[in-house]
Parts: C-alpha cells; structure tokens; sequence
C-alpha cells in the first residue's frame, strides 16, 4: 500500500452524507498537529460533540473565527474554524463589491437571500472562498476542509460550478443590460441584445412566471454584475489551488455495497478532472471488537443445543448472524479494493465500540486511523 | 385519483431509501397503484431489483404488480412542467439549450425543487401528463436539501407573486401542508447525530409546513432483547468466551440502553416506528421484508 500523504498544504475530505467525513477531517487535523504542523481544520455543521471537542462553541462564534483547539499538547498546533455560508458569502460581498452602497442593494434583493440559504452549490461555493482565503492567509501548513453533505461525492466537485456559471459574462450582461432599461419593455430590449434563442427562452421564462419575477431576477443579475470579475478571478485562483501538487482529495466511504460504487465513481471523476486522490478511507468498517473467526466448535454447538439457557443461545446466534453480515461486507469490501490495488492508498477504519467524546476520544479515534493508515 | 404522497427523508445513509422502498411495497401489497420515486442523479435501486439491473430515469418503470419506480431530476420535472404552459416542443427546447436559461435553471434558488413537488403533486391537483397512482413515496434527500426541498414552493409563490407559476407554488404549498394527503417520514439510526439531526428536522417541518412528522427508528436491535437479558447474560458469561464476545455483551447493553432513550427522545415529537437491523445483505429481499415490518406506518 502506498502512503496516503506527501507534502500536501491542502487536503479535502469528500464524501457522501453520514459516512464521517467531519469527524476523519478532525482526526486528521489531529495526525498532522501530531507531526509539528500548524493545522487548520474547516469544518461544516458538525455535531454538537465534536464542535465542543474542538473548542468551537455553536452560538458565539462568526464563521470567520479561528479558534486554537483548547487543550491541546502537540508537537505542531491545532486550530479549527466552522464554515457558515450565509456570513461567508456576506464577507465575500463586502469586500469585493464595488462600493459599500452595490455591496448593500445586492444583499437586500430577496433572490440573494434565497441563493446563498439554499442549497444549490452556495455551500459549496462557500466553503472553497474560505479555504482559499484560509490558504492564501499563509497562517498554516495545512488546511484541511471538510466538506457539505451532498447525496454523492462527486456533487462537491460540480457544484461551484452552477454558482459560477451564474456569474458569466454572458448571463450577467444580458441580465444586467435588460434591468438598466427597467421601464422598456422586453422586447424592444431583447432586439437589441440577444439573439433568437434567448428572446424565445425569455418569454418562455416570463410566461411562467410573470414579469415581476423577470424583473427581480434582472435586478439580482445587474447587483451580481458588480461583483462578476472579482468572482471569476477566484474561480479561477480556486480550481488552480485544487488541481495544483499542493492539494489532495481524501475520500471518506462507508462499508457497502452502493457506497463502495459511488467512491470508484468519485476516484474516476478526481482523475478526469485532473485531480489528485491522496486515499480512501473505508468508515465504519467492521466493527473493532467482531472477530470474523467462526466460534469454538463448543460454542458453536452451545448456539443450537437445547439444553443451553435460551438467552445464551439467542446471544450466541445473534453474534453468528452479525459474522455472516460482516464478512459477505467484507467480501464486496475486497472486490473493491482489488481494484484500487496499485493506484491509490486507501485503509479500513473500523466502526468504534465507544463513542467519540471530547479531545481525548477523537485522538484516540485519530490513533486508531493512523496505525490503519501505516502513516509513518 | 391520487390519495397520498409520502416523503422520506433524514441524514445521510441513515435508511432513507429502504424505508422509502418498504413503505411502497407494503402499500403495492394492499392492492394499491403505488410509485416509488428517487431524486438525484443516480438510481440506488435500479442495480437491487428482483428482475435484474435496469436503467431507471424519468420514465415510470413497472418493477412489481401495483408498483412503479421512476427516477425525477429537476430538469425533467421542470421541462415537463414548461411544456404544460407552452405546448410547443422547440420552445421547451430552445429555453434548456440556451446557456443563460441553463445557468438560471443550475443555480437559480427552488426552481428544480419546485418542479419536483409539482410532479408529485400533479396527480391531485389534475396538471400535467396522467399520473394514476394513488400513493406517491419518494425517496426524498437527505436533511438540508429536503429543507430546500419543501420551502421552495412558499419561497417561490412570495418571490414570484403573480402569473401562472406563482399559483402552482401556492396549489403545491397548499397541497404539502395538508396532513391527510401529505406525509412526512423522518429516518433516524439508534446514534446521537441522526436524532437530533431528526429533532430538529421535525421542528423546522412543523415551523415551515405546520406539519407533524412520523419518524421510523432504523436498524435498531430486536425488540425481544431487553436489559434485564442482557443482565442475565452477564451472569452465564464464561471463561470460555473470545473477546469478540464479551466486548458484543457489553455493546449489545449500551445500545440497547442508548435506543430506549432515543425512542422516548424522538416520541415526545410525533409517532415512532422502530425497524430491525436485519442481517442480511441489502437485496430487494431486505427490502420485502423491511416492508413487512412496516405494516403499521
Ligand atoms: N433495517 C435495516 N436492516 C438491515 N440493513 C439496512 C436496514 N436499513 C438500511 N439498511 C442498509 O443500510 C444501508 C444504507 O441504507 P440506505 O441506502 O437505504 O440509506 P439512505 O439514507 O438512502 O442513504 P443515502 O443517504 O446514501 O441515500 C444499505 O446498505 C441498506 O441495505
Ligand atoms: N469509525 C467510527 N466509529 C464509530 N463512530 C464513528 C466513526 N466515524 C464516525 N463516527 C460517528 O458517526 C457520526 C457521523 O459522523 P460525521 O463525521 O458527522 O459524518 P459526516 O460529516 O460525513 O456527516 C458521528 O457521530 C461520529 O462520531
Ligand atoms: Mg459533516
Ligand atoms: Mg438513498
């Protein structure tokens, strides 16, 4: 197995919902703080537990906070930081609009404020505007970035894009073009500015929706217009910081079947966008205490034989059944992996009898991650 | 005419769509005309199916007797509903192929969503192509896009005001705020993260919808197991005993702990199905039998 990093600045932990990246990209904080580095780990909604383990208390803390994660005692140093995309985006706004006035009409319009609560992309466009102001802070070594629960890995990766798209020259000039004239009519406009295509889309679009709604949009464009260099410019500056050698995906999946299928998916897509995958992480595997090794042949007979008390029999059954489940996991488990040999590293992290509480259990859960890691 | 529409949700891989399948067969095996739709891009049940993989997309595909699977992305929902208001097939066209329409469409804030609702509403509020099924379960995302999901009517109808889409948006609010058509189906594992993910869900569905949630407990260890059992169990447990199995008595206890406070967590806000963990590998078989231990949601 090849080892999972080299001298990454950046790493990202993808993945579908549920399967544990928030918690991986905190025990990774925690190997790499381990290792002398200054650290600082993104986070996105995590549970309330490992939000307190990491010293980020919900309810007073912008997005914009770094906080040193509190007792700690590393070679290196752990900070962590909550991403919060309606205050990101807000900064983002702030900062690069025009003027305080543009920055102000833009937030007010009640689009903006649909676009950046909802979930179409914003989050992900946010949390990559706060790893690239992070990174480009020079404030740390690394920066690991946990990302938004998407239904499959790859969503991360499209997402920005809507968000981007959005903001090119085409639809923001067209847009904005259309709102300066607010009082003509749109078709006078649309003679002049586009061609066939765009006018029919248009009044398809108007007469779904009515002018109004047209004339919102047009607004929300002609505020977004503003910002559409300063927008792209980052795109560009954050696809460069995540294909460059200085970045790397982690892909954190879990022990199943369609799970396993999703991260060969991702692994191929990582490729073909010109990625890199540092390794996958297989979550909640097997669970630590399950030994797959079939019981004595004397206990085996306790499960079946009658004269055994029923609760002993039942419990030995039961513990049977969860053998048989795990090892068929494991069998698909192994298919997979077959397949990766050689390309990439990748590690079995399994399920853990105890809950992760505090510092203290998420650097023992850390531990575990390293030794199945082989991370020197 | 459509009787009811059911909407699965959750945190991610808690059991969503295999709830969301037991409930379909369960209602398929009354005798009823169900669908079972997915959202998203992929099709999760398209490789478990019993007659082998099929492609699964926006075509309605029988897969049992009384049972349709069907896959909705917003863009095929909201073509399909375009072509409602402007039955001329190159102007449907024309507007997805145009790259400003397109990049509205991608990011634009509920339009997808809605369009999506609007499919699963369609039936009882009579629009669109025929849609003859009396129970409609989808398999619905995952906790923060199903938020997005089911405010992006009301959103819409108070952004968009007037003009035929602005009284679709308040039919379909209307029509998901309804109780006795709509219901909403909150999964949860026996672990801290997905119930209270679960609590707060129902708080912000009873806020946006004015609804009452049901929430299924997934994978939880069989009733028939008690504390008292495993107090017992203590007792007899022998030298002889692998490591393996004394660490599984003690798991066993903590969860079984664990659970009965999330029964009674999750109780104090709607009514609670518990589901078996079922050792069995993920088939259509599981499915058939999560169903059967659906019978009383
Ligand atoms: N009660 C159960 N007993 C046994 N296995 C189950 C049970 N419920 C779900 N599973 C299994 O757990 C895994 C996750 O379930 P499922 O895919 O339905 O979750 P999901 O919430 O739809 O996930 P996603 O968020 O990825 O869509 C699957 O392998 C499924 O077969
Ligand atoms: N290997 C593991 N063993 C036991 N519990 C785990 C493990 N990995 C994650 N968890 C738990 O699973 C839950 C979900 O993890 P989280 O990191 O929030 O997932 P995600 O960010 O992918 O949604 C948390 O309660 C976490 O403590
Ligand atoms: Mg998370
Ligand atoms: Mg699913």
């Amino acid at each position: 197995m090849s080892s999972f990093f080299k001298s990454e600045k950046v790493i990202v932990c993808a993945g579908s919902g549920g399967v544990g990246k928030t918690t991986i990209a905190a025990c990774l904080g925690i190997g790499f703080a381990r290792r002398g580095k200054r650290v600082l780990v993104l986070t996105i909604d995590p549970a309330r537990r490992l939000a307190s383990a990491l010293g980020l208390d919900m309810n007073d803390l912008g997005s914009l906070v770094e906080v040193k994660v509190p007792g700690q005692s590393y070679k290196g140093e752990l900070f962590a930081s909550m991403i919060q995309p309606q205050a990101v985006f807000d900064e983002f706004v702030r900062q690069r609009a025009s003027s305080a006035q543009a920055a102000e009409k833009l937030m007010r319009n009640s689009l903006y404020r649909q676009l950046v609560s909802s979930l179409s992309g914003s989050q992900e466009f946010t949390s990559l505007e706060r790893l690239l102001s992070a990174v480009q802070s020079e404030r740390y070594d690394i920066v690991i970035l946990d990302t938004p629960p998407t239904q499959h890995a790859v969503d991360f990766l499209r997402a920005p894009e809507r968000i981007y798209s959005l903001f090119q020259e085409s639809v923001t000039k067209w847009f904005a073009a259309k709102s300066t004239e607010s009082g003509g009519t749109v078709k006078t406009l649309l003679g002049k500015v586009v061609e066939r295509g765009t006018h029919t889309a248009l009044r398809a679009l108007e007469k779904i929706t009515g002018s109004a709604f047209v004339g919102e949009l047009g607004e929300f464009f002609a505020a977004m217009a503003d910002l559409q260099d300063q927008v792209s410019a980052r795109s560009i500056e954050v696809h460069r910081l995540l294909t460059s050698e200085a970045t790397s995906f982690v892909l954190v999946t879990g022990f199943d079947h369609s799970k396993l299928v999703e991260a060969k998916d991702f692994f191929v897509e990582l490729k073909r966008g010109g990625y890199r995958l540092s390794g996958v992480i297989v979550n909640r595997s097997q669970p630590a205490w399950l030994e797959l090794e079939p019981l004595q042949a004397n206990l085996a007979d306790r499960a079946h034989n009658l004269s055994v008390p029923h609760i002993e029999r039942r419990f030995l059954q039961l513990y049977q059944e969860l053998q048989g489940y795990y090892s068929l996991r494991k069998d698909t488990y192994l298919k997979f992996e077959t397949g990766l040999k050689g390309e990439v590293a990748y590690c079995l992290m399994p399920e853990l009898k105890e809950v992760v509480y505090g510092l203290e259990g998420l650097e023992s859960m850390s531990s575990i991650l390293e030794t199945k890691m082989a991370w020197e | 005419m459509q009787q009811k529409i059911v909407l699965v949700t959750g945190k991610g891989g808690v059991g969503k769509s295999s709830v969301a399948a037991g409930l379909a067969l369960k209602e398929a095996r009354k005798g009823r005309r169900v669908l079972l739709a997915e959202l998203g891009e992929r099709s999760y049940f398209s490789e478990l199916l019993p007659s082998g993989p099929m492609e699964i997309s926006y075509q309605a595909k029988a897969i049992e007797s009384g049972l349709e699977l069907v896959k909705w992305d917003g863009e095929s929902c909201l073509k399909e509903y375009l072509f409602h208001y402007i039955p001329i097939r190159r102007v449907v066209d024309l507007f997805f192929e145009n790259p400003v329409m397109k990049a509205l469409v991608q990011a634009a804030p509920a339009l997808k969503e809605l369009a999506i609702l609007g499919k699963a509403t369609s039936g009882k509020r009579n629009v669109g192509p025929a849609f003859d099924y009396d129970v409609v379960v989808v398999d619905s995302y995952a906790t923060g896009h199903f938020q997005a999901l089911v405010r992006a009517p009301q959103g819409m109808a108070e952004a968009i005001g007037f003009g035929p889409m602005g009284e679709q948006s308040r039919s379909i609010e209307r029509w998901i705020c309804d109780p006795e058509f709509c219901q909403i189906v909150i999964v949860a594992l026996p672990e801290e993260l997905p119930v209270v993910e679960a609590l707060e869900l129902s708080e912000s569905v009873q806020a946006d919808l004015g609804q009452k949630v049901e929430f299924v407990l997934n994978k939880v260890w069989p009733k028939t197991w008690r504390a008292e059992d495993i107090q017992a169990l203590g007792r007899l447990q022998s030298l002889e005993w692998p490591q393996g199995l004394s660490d599984f008595r003690e798991v066993l206890a903590q969860s079984l702990g664990q659970q009965c406070q999330y029964l009674d967590q999750l109780s104090t806000r709607g009514r609670v199905h518990s589901l078996p963990w079922l050792l069995e590998p993920s088939s259509w078989g599981l499915l058939k039998s999560l169903s059967q231990q659906l019978e009383d949601l």
